[in-house]
């Protein structure tokens, strides 16, 4: 199990510079692609974020969704920084602040951008005082649930470019935005490490962040669905305030909530270690700074 | 009443005739009446699902449904294989399980876009591929399956996983068996868990507000029960063809050899028995055909006898297709009922016919005075087997309320056709020629030479019957009153059980495999409790979940021989605890802190979310805690699961202190399969002596008088309690369908008792000379008696050749009790009369001032 929080900032909130470019007459779906992920990489080079996952099953109402029970919360903090050339690799933080008894509870993640070079993930349980690394011994987990939600590791991190192919199926209006859609396909080395078989987004052409995917298995079957809603601009970056994993075959939902957002920020390195897992005043004393940077 | 039968036997007497002037638009009507009952044949649905027995407020049910909501359908398929190598664990035997699983979950790259595949029921699939390991080794986390989407071949890997499968406590008996040679592949399927009001799309594009459904939560509005979709017997029989084309695949059958259970399975056996039905149902007509040849000795009377109780299927049958009702096993019942009891109507007026044509009377007089003596009697039989129809539908059973709906409908329209039908039919083609020419007709003639008499050879048995009773009529009252005591006491000691193999021979792949698993496995049955502690995150609580490892302990100690395993949410945190714990034995245990608990669940469900989901729901408010269970009878576990439950429910004692709006439900399809046994017994008892009840009122009105009431009722009485009596005499007990049939039989017998006091009746009235009336009767009355018992008896024992235990029974037994009817009508009912001394005096004088018509018949 691979749960990745770590580029949590950047996958919860896509986002990329404003200042739209200058695109050439016919762009193929890798050069956009190439495109977008370069946008999104060097949007921020740090980002704070206070965000709730809330997931429930759900039934179909009155032609829209219901949460069949009260959804189940957590609240989490993140910290996260880029390093490497064109912020390619980072490291990254989260932290449970609620439900109060799994207050404490945190993830750290180290993140590389080579395909080849696999992401690291530490699960810290502060009742049982240890740290795991967490593996994810199946062929196909995908990085695992990401907090217990419907969300995986591999929903929260920007996706290797060179793990896809990548085609572009037609350019469409989608929820009143310019969009291209493509078609992601993982490659052979890539197909052995997830469940998806390949992945249709829709992007908005003008700011350059995700609208939708829709999630297929290998035997080609749509079962989840991803929605980003709520954008707003912060700090130069585009937001997605509101996400939502639909799995369509389960009826479960998780909505991602970003309550408090801030980027460009100074983190510090040692904010970014296992000793924030595990020493307690040492990790307050970081959060209080982080927290000042809310917006 | 008198006024009210006078005016029908006035109208039936005259309705041939303004038939048979109207002949034209009769037919038509008839032929358009049939072509939309025919349309409606093809709408009645077949419903064989459990679930559906029962109302949709009954208690049960909702629990069920509730449980289905949080948990999904546990109406599934377990298959069970056999390593033909004899080790589930090789690598050959993995691969084979492994490509099973791909193809049952990946069918979907074999489809063109928008195809819909029978696979599309099948949720998960699990199996020791894909079985979840949670492994903790030095600081590493490690969540997989066992197998995983690689099979290793060499025997180094191989054994890994059989070391690491074993060391899983929960794996052996619920994945494979201890010998390793058998092992399980659940398939998990959304039958019955398909919301009502869903329309099967997946809710693609629609997002949530999470902070709305927070607070809506929060607010006391509760919701209706949640209402799922009837799962059709189509989809199990596609869905079950779909699972054979793969699992027949020569990659994977010549490795393992299969054993299925599940309703989906079951279908197929269900498909198979409709199937024997029909062609049991053939054999009883072509039994017919040759009685019919035999009594009446005419081809026209066999061929309008045979329309008759045919049309009369294909119209009730229609006419429940058009009113929604749906199918069940009992439909068997209702049309072996509409074939015996339509074909004893058309056998009494044709009888009536032919007896009146013999004596002179010309084709209209014949078939006016047959409908005139034999009508009203075949109106109150009917009336009276609907009565005893009628009164199962005071059952919590919603199939046995169809069934009673639907064989009251068909006493009604076999009446119906016989009454306002066959006048015309018989004026087309008249079994004896309408210009009267006594034996003409060479085909006529020929039948006649060919078919023996047996007509006149029964007179010459039944001439002898009355000189037998009147020598001893006391001695007959009193043999057969002490029959009727030891029934009634044997009726008394039946008990009804009922198991899920009940309808399947013994050497079919269906017992073997529900022995198999009960032998081999983790058991062949599975009940869930569902607990809602009505408060969010009380599964977190430590103390609810000691109440519940206690609660598991004790069934599974005090219950041994029923329970195989249980399993809930206590189980994975033990686990997960000990595996935390460096694996130390007696860290298998609930984590001393509530942190270390919480954290620990925390912990699982981040690993697997789903594996989570099917043991507590998302807010740790409720949970489903499983019990496997071996099959045993429904009255064996009667008084167990009344234990059971009564342990469940001071466990819930203990949990209310703390969440006092905490409820437990023992659901699941073999929980209701019990509490459908135990509303048969109840209800069903009480069904039969209503129907005695209402019967015997219609005998004192139709008769006018307590004695001829009283000396009705007792002869009908004997069949009806001597199934229950022998049932319960010799310890034997009666599963649903055995159980059915005393109501049904009272109906039938009741038949006969009406046209014989009837008769009788009409002859005593003459002259008040008993036993002059008695033997005329028996003469008269007696040979349609047998008759008709000859064609019912033998329409029902057909059935017991049927391959189906339960099937085979009801035949048997029907038979019987068809046989004990006619000995009571011969013997019991003359010496009765005799006893009691029925001359119906006070009528006698009545009718001296006002001489009047009464029903009656006159039988050949």
């Amino acid at each position: 199990m691979k749960t990745y929080w770590g580029a949590i900032a950047r996958a919860l909130a896509i986002g990329c510079l404003m200042a739209p470019l200058r695109l050439p007459a016919a762009m193929t779906g890798p050069e956009i692609m190439k495109m977008v992920d370069d946008v999104n990489r060097k949007a921020f080079t740090t980002a704070v974020v206070k965000t709730q996952l809330s997931t429930c099953k759900y039934e179909k109402s009155d032609g829209g969704i219901r949460c069949k029970d009260k959804p189940r919360v957590v609240v989490l903090e993140v910290g996260e920084k880029k390093y490497g050339d064109d912020n390619r690799d980072g490291k990254s933080i989260a932290l449970v602040l609620e439900p109060i008894s799994d207050k404490g509870v945190g993830m750290l993640r180290y993140e590389y951008y080579e395909a080849d070079r696999d992401n690291e993930n530490f699960l810290y349980l502060p009742a049982l005082g240890k740290v795991r690394r967490l593996v994810s011994g199946s062929d196909n987990e995908d990085g695992g649930s990401f907090f217990g939600t419907e969300f995986y590791g591999d929903d929260a991190q920007a996706r290797k470019i060179n793990e896809f192919t990548y085609q572009l199926l037609r350019e469409e209006t989608y929820d009143e935005r310019p969009t291209w859609v493509i078609e992601v396909t993982p490659t052979a080395e890539r197909a052995r490490k997830t469940a998806y078989g390949k992945i249709v987004v829709w992007v908005d052409k003008e700011r350059k962040i995700y609208l939708k995917e829709d999630i297929y298995n290998r035997a080609g079957k749509l079962y989840r669905q991803r929605l980003y809603r709520k954008y707003t601009l912060i700090d130069d970056v585009w937001l997605s305030r509101q996400q939502t994993m639909n799995n369509l075959s389960t009826s479960r939902i998780t909505s991602i909530d970003n309550i408090s957002v801030t980027y460009h920020r100074e983190v510090p390195d040692e904010v970014l270690t296992e000793r924030s897992l595990t020493d307690f005043t040492f990790r307050e004393r970081n959060l209080a700074l982080l927290r000042t940077y809310y917006h | 009443m008198k006024r009210v039968l006078q005016a029908i036997a006035a109208h039936i007497t005259h309705v041939p005739e303004r038939l048979q002037r109207r002949k034209l638009l009769v037919l038509t009507f008839f032929a358009l009446a049939t072509a939309v009952f025919c349309y409606g044949l093809t709408q009645l649905k077949f419903d064989f699902t459990l679930e559906r027995w029962f109302e949709q407020d009954d208690a049960s049910f909702i629990a069920y449904n509730e449980f289905h909501e949080q948990f999904g359908s546990e109406d599934g398929v377990v298959i069970v294989y056999k390593a033909k190598d004899g080790d589930v664990f090789s690598a050959q035997s993995l691969q084979a399980v492994q490509g099973i699983r791909e193809e049952l979950l990946n069918y979907h790259k074999h489809l063109k876009e928008g195809e819909e595949s029978a696979l599309d029921h099948i949720v998960d699939v699990d199996c020791l591929i894909n079985a979840f390991i949670l492994t903790v080794k030095d600081d590493i986390l490690l969540s997989s399956g066992l197998v995983g989407d690689t099979v290793p071949t060499d025997r180094a890997a191989l054994e890994d996983i059989r070391r690491r499968a074993l060391s899983q406590r929960d794996f052996p008996l619920k994945f494979f068996s201890k010998d390793m040679q058998h092992a399980a592949i659940y398939i998990k399927t959304d039958f019955g868990a398909i919301p009502l009001d869903s329309d099967e799309k997946p809710a693609s594009g629609m997002s949530i507000d999470m902070a709305q459904e927070i607070a809506a939560a929060s607010s006391t509005q509760k919701k209706g029960p949640p209402r799922f979709k009837p799962t059709d017997t189509a989809d199990y029989l596609a869905l079950n063809a779909a699972l054979k084309v793969i699992l027949e695949k020569p990659q994977f059958a010549e490795h393992l050899e299969y054993y299925k259970v599940g309703s989906t399975i079951e279908s197929e056996h269900q498909l198979e028995m409709g199937k024997e039905v029909a062609v049991l149902y053939l054999a009883a007509l072509v039994i017919m055909l040759i009685s019919l040849l035999l009594v009446f000795r005419s081809l026209s009377a066999a061929v309008w006898s045979f329309l008759i109780v045919i049309l009369s299927t294909i119209w009730t049958l229609g006419i429940a297709g058009l009113a929604g009702l749906a199918a069940t096993p009992f439909v068997t019942l209702t049309i072996l009922l509409i074939l015996t009891m339509g074909m004893a109507d058309v056998v009494h007026i044709i009888s009536g016919y032919l007896f009146f044509r013999n004596e002179g009377h010309d084709f209209k007089a014949a078939v006016r005075m047959a409908y005139e003596k034999a009508g009203v009697a075949c109106l109150l039989t009917a009336t009276t087997a609907m009565a005893g129809m009628l009164s199962l539908l005071f059952t919590n059973l919603v199939p046995i309320k169809h069934f009673s709906i639907m064989s009251a409908t068909g006493v009604v329209v076999a009446l119906f056709l016989t009454l306002y039908l066959l006048p015309v039919l018989l004026d087309l083609w008249a079994p004896v020629p309408k210009v009267r020419k006594a034996n003409a007709g060479r085909f006529s003639s020929l039948l006649q030479r060919l078919m023996p008499n047996f007509a006149l050879s029964l007179q010459k048995r039944l001439d002898k019957v009355l000189p037998v009773v009147e020598k001893r009529p006391r001695t007959f009252v009193a043999l057969f009153s002490v029959i009727l005591a030891i029934c009634i006491y044997g009726a008394f000691q039946v008990k009804v059980d009922y198991t899920s193999y009940d309808q399947y021979p013994k050497e079919s792949n269906f017992y073997r495999s529900i022995k198999l698993l009960d032998e081999q496995m983790a058991g062949s049955a599975r009940v869930s409790l569902y607990v809602d502690l009505g408060k969010d995150n009380g599964f977190q609580d430590s103390e609810v979940l000691r109440a519940v490892e206690a609660m598991q302990r004790k069934l599974q100690t005090d219950y041994k021989k029923y329970v195989v395993t249980t399993s809930s949410i206590v189980d994975i945190v033990k686990d997960a605890n000990q595996k935390q714990n460096e694996g130390r034995a007696e860290m298998y245990k609930i984590p001393d802190s509530q942190l270390e608990l919480s954290q620990t669940l925390f912990m699982f469900n981040t690993a697997d979310p789903e594996e989570r989901e099917k043991v507590v729901s998302e807010n740790y408010r409720k949970a489903n805690i499983t019990v496997t269970l071996r099959t045993f009878g429904s009255n064996e576990y009667t008084d167990v699961f009344a234990a059971m439950k009564q342990d469940v429910n001071d466990t819930l004692g203990v949990i209310k202190k703390t969440y006092p709006d905490a409820t437990v439900s023992i659901t699941g399809l073999f929980s209701m399969g019990l509490q459908a046994a135990d509303y048969l017994m109840t209800n069903e008892l009480q069904s039969f002596g209503l129907s005695l009840l209402v019967i015997s009122l219609i005998l004192l009105i139709i008769f006018n008088s307590f004695k001829a009431g009283f000396i009705s009722l007792l002869p009908n009485l004997i069949p009806s309690f001597l199934v229950l009596g022998i049932l319960g005499l010799l310890d034997f007990p009666i599963d649903f369908y055995t159980m059915m049939l005393a109501p049904i039989v009272v109906g039938i017998a009741v038949d006969d008792t009406i046209h014989f006091v009837s008769q009788y009746r009409a002859e005593v009235l003459k002259d008040g000379d008993i036993r002059r009336a008695l033997r005329d009767t028996v003469k008269e009355c007696g040979q349609g008696i047998v008759f008709t018992s000859l064609v019912l008896g033998l329409g029902f024992g057909i059935m017991s050749i049927a391959s189906s235990p339960g099937l085979a029974n009801l035949g048997k037994l029907g038979f019987l009790s068809i046989l004990s009817g006619l000995l009571c009508e011969l013997f019991l009912t003359p010496a009765l009369i005799m006893v009691f001394k029925l001359n119906f005096a006070s009528q006698r004088d009545e009718r001296r001032v006002e001489p009047e018509p009464v029903p009656g018949s006159a039988q050949a």
